[in-house]
């Protein structure tokens, strides 16, 4: 049984954040790392910010680098395109790291935050679209099912292989091309199947008369603290570049 | 061809070694010999011991002997096909989990993935139909016009038509054909029959998941 990159249940400052404010991390930390003419120890220091947030997570380093051993195919891209164009080690290093510790902080947001709370903190940096005219609570199930996506995905295309194999097609046990086909050739019957359960779920929550305002998630005195810290390190850069 | 099954010493635990590990079963012994009817009880975990058989998830520990073939935690089995040829399993979410549109491609899958020979197929499928009790027009028959209880006998047939040593059925209807006919399979054809579910029903053996160990219940 593999380790899924899912929500862990665990008592950390992390887990206790408001998922809005740590999408607004995600962005920026990669906004700082790749603004234009940036400097060094800007992109270091945005870095360092990024690696204690993982450390508090209290989540291992192991579960990190896992998944970011599975990017190791873009990464080994990155240093070679860079290279091309004459970049030294260490200059590559700096434009690497941060996409590195991105996907770092991306697993964090997924590992620290219960779908539930990720779709409202999405929810909450968009729900001011509702001035266009867009149902609240409408906007807010589109955006649970987005989160949804990848979950729903992988059951239902695990429901399908399961079927076939019990029907004696031999799916898990080919070779990495063969299982690669195989998926590729399942895309649309688990989008389809993906599509009608997300229907069902929205036909669900429309019933139970969901409302989104009933939910609300509080701000962390430590939330502001980081993002007090990522605001200065966009100071620095405006007063040292700009 | 005799395919006992036995545990020995299976675990299986999901995260091992991680912060969010999960144990199902640890250490659990169980043995299910031919010619007899088992039924499985006890908490939901009871539909894993179905997939461990079926080696859709690999024991984290302890070997799962069925016949030759042994399921271990990595050992990469390049014959499952060959081994899956012998069980027949029906899960407890088959409506949801088969999606046929007509009755005829429920058996010409199953035929065709274990190369049967086509010109045997109509009287192989006709018979089986007729041992599960569901008499229709299997050829031009659609799926959705059909009731539940034929809809689970004709997935059953499928799965009996390549002639199984073990049985795993995860839902249990109320139908007296089908029950003479599994009970005939096990008693008189020598196969393993195994119930998972919280059922009443005369079996040979019942075992209930309890404490992450599957225990036998006295009767």
């Amino acid at each position: 049984m593999k380790q899924k990159l899912e929500y862990i249940d665990i008592n950390s400052s992390m887990h206790k954040a408001n998922p809005t404010v740590k999408i607004l991390y995600l962005i920026l930390f990669v906004v700082i790392s790749y603004l234009p003419f940036n400097l060094d120890y800007i992109v270091l220091a945005n870095c360092i910010l990024v690696f204690y947030l993982i450390i508090s997570s209290r989540i291992p380093l192991k579960y990190y680098i896992r998944n970011v051993l599975q990017t190791k195919l873009i990464i080994i891209a990155m240093f070679i395109i860079l290279a091309s164009f004459r970049f030294t080690f260490l200059q590559s290093l700096l434009i690497v790291l941060p996409f590195i510790l991105a996907v770092c902080l991306y697993c964090l947001i997924i590992y620290t935050t219960f779908p539930f709370d990720l779709a409202m903190g999405i929810y909450d940096m968009v729900k001011y679209l509702n001035i266009f005219g867009i149902n609240k609570s409408n906007l807010f199930i589109k955006i649970y099912n987005l989160v949804y996506f990848r979950k729903d995905y992988e059951i239902e295309e695990e429901k399908i292989i399961e079927a076939r194999e019990i029907k004696g097609e031999n799916i898990r046990h080919q070779n990495i091309i063969g299982r690669f086909i195989t998926h590729i050739n399942l895309v649309p019957e688990v989008l389809k199947r993906v599509k009608k359960f997300q229907q069902k779920r929205k036909a669900v929550m429309r019933k139970n008369a969901f409302n989104v305002d009933n939910y609300m998630a509080h701000l962390q005195i430590t939330d502001i603290i980081y993002l007090l810290m990522f605001g200065l390190l966009i100071f620095m850069y405006i007063i040292k570049v700009i | 061809m005799i395919m006992n099954i036995k545990f020995e010493e299976v675990s299986l635990i999901k995260n091992y070694r991680m912060i969010n590990e999960e144990a199902y079963f640890i250490k659990m012994n169980a043995s299910f010999e031919s010619g007899k009817m088992y039924l499985i009880k006890g908490d939901n975990d009871k539909y894993l011991i179905s997939k461990l058989i079926m080696n859709f998830i690999e024991p984290t520990f302890g070997t799962i002997y069925i016949g030759d073939y042994r399921l271990q935690r990595g050992k990469y089995l390049k014959n499952i096909k060959s081994l899956r040829r012998h069980i027949g399993y029906l899960p407890y979410d088959y409506d949801e989990k088969f999606n046929y549109k007509l009755v005829n491609n429920i058996f010409k899958e199953i035929l065709y993935n274990y190369d049967y020979q086509t010109d045997k197929d109509n009287e192989l499928v006709e018979d089986i139909i007729a041992k599960t009790g569901c008499y229709l027009d299997y050829k031009n028959e659609k799926l959705e016009n059909l009731d539940s209880i034929t809809r689970y006998k004709l997935y059953l047939a499928s799965l009996l038509i390549i002639n199984p040593e073990i049985i795993i059925v995860e839902k249990i209807i109320n139908d007296e054909k089908i029950k003479s006919y599994l009970d005939h399979l096990a008693h008189e054809e020598g196969k393993i029959v195994i119930f998972i579910g919280n059922y009443n029903m005369q079996v040979d053996k019942t075992y209930i998941v309890k404490d992450k160990k599957l225990e036998e219940v006295k009767q």
